[in-house]
């Protein structure tokens, strides 16, 4: 599992959704979250937050940058590229989910969600970024 | 809507209602569908204070789909939700009726498409105020899912036309 001490981003342009995201992170342990309404504050937090963010739950609907071109903008960038970075959204068509993949998410949630989901999804994504 | 439609289209988006509910909230939700004409709907949907509507459209058809609530069963719904309590409906708190109906009309997308169809992903915007009237078109069908909870009842309304 991730340290409890690791910095996460949520995004989402719903605040009630990052409310509830944030809620579970708090009661898996998690303290050090940051929170912005769409792609490009995400990226603005990116770029100034030090010690870096060394995750990223974002998702994928939202104004002015999705969650899509948000990773596709990470992985580009060589500070960033191996972020973890898992959407969690309510676009669960196939086609969808293999466009997440290909553009460089590490692990996709789809809404709706429980709090044990979260966090098999955030053991998952350890494994694999660490192994 | 084709015959076709009318069998698949209420069953899955009576499934979503129930997951959307069942999974984010753990709120056991009892749906009762109803197939009405647009005129006869006035006075049960009159009873709403924050409604999250959005456009939907297919190859060869188009329509709306809304989500509602009673102010006392939006507030329970919230508490369900955050795990905090709300007085009031707000500007803030009322996108958790948008977050709802996105999640019911992306889950029952998926099954919606794979029984043919196109559907796109569209966009709710919400509106809050004092008994809130749906607004409807002329439309080929309509139908209203009528929602039970112990937080209260709520609405969802369909409604699609076929496009010549």
């Amino acid at each position: 599992m991730f340290d409890l001490k690791s910095r996460i981003l949520v995004l989402d342009d719903m605040m009630t959704m990052r409310k509830i995201v944030i809620k579970n992170l708090k009661e898996l342990g998690f303290t050090d979250i940051q929170e912005a309404a769409d792609g490009n504050l995400g990226w603005a937090i990116l770029e100034a937050t030090q010690p870096p963010i060394q995750l990223v739950i974002s998702d994928w609907n939202m104004p002015n940058c999705s969650g899509l071109d948000l990773v596709k903008k990470v992985r580009a960038n060589a500070v960033y590229a191996k972020v973890p970075f898992i959407m969690l959204t309510a676009e669960a068509e196939a086609t969808q989910v293999k466009e997440a993949l290909l553009a460089g998410v590490t692990n996709y949630i789809i809404k709706p969600f429980t709090a044990d989901t979260l966090k098999q999804k955030l053991e998952q994504t350890h494994k694999k970024v660490a192994g | 809507m084709s015959e076709k439609n009318e069998a698949a289209i209420p069953n899955f988006l009576r499934q979503a209602i129930t997951d959307a509910f069942q999974v984010q909230l753990n709120i056991e939700t009892t749906v009762t569908v109803n197939t009405t004409s647009a005129q006869e709907t006035g006075q049960a949907v009159s009873l709403l204070d924050v409604v999250s509507l959005m456009g939907v459209k297919a190859t060869g058809f188009q329509g709306s789909l809304a989500l509602g609530f009673p102010k006392a069963t939006f507030l329970n719904v919230l508490e369900s939700m955050l795990g905090e309590k709300h007085a009031e409906i707000s500007d803030q708190n009322a996108d958790a009726c948008s977050e709802l109906l996105n999640i019911i009309y992306a889950s029952a997308r998926v099954k919606i498409n794979e029984a043919g169809f196109d559907f796109q992903p569209a966009i709710p915007s919400t509106i809050c105020g004092k008994e809130i009237s749906l607004p409807l078109g002329q439309f080929n069908s309509y139908m209203r899912f009528h929602c039970e909870t112990k937080q209260g009842s709520f609405l969802l309304a369909f409604s699609l036309k076929r496009m010549k």
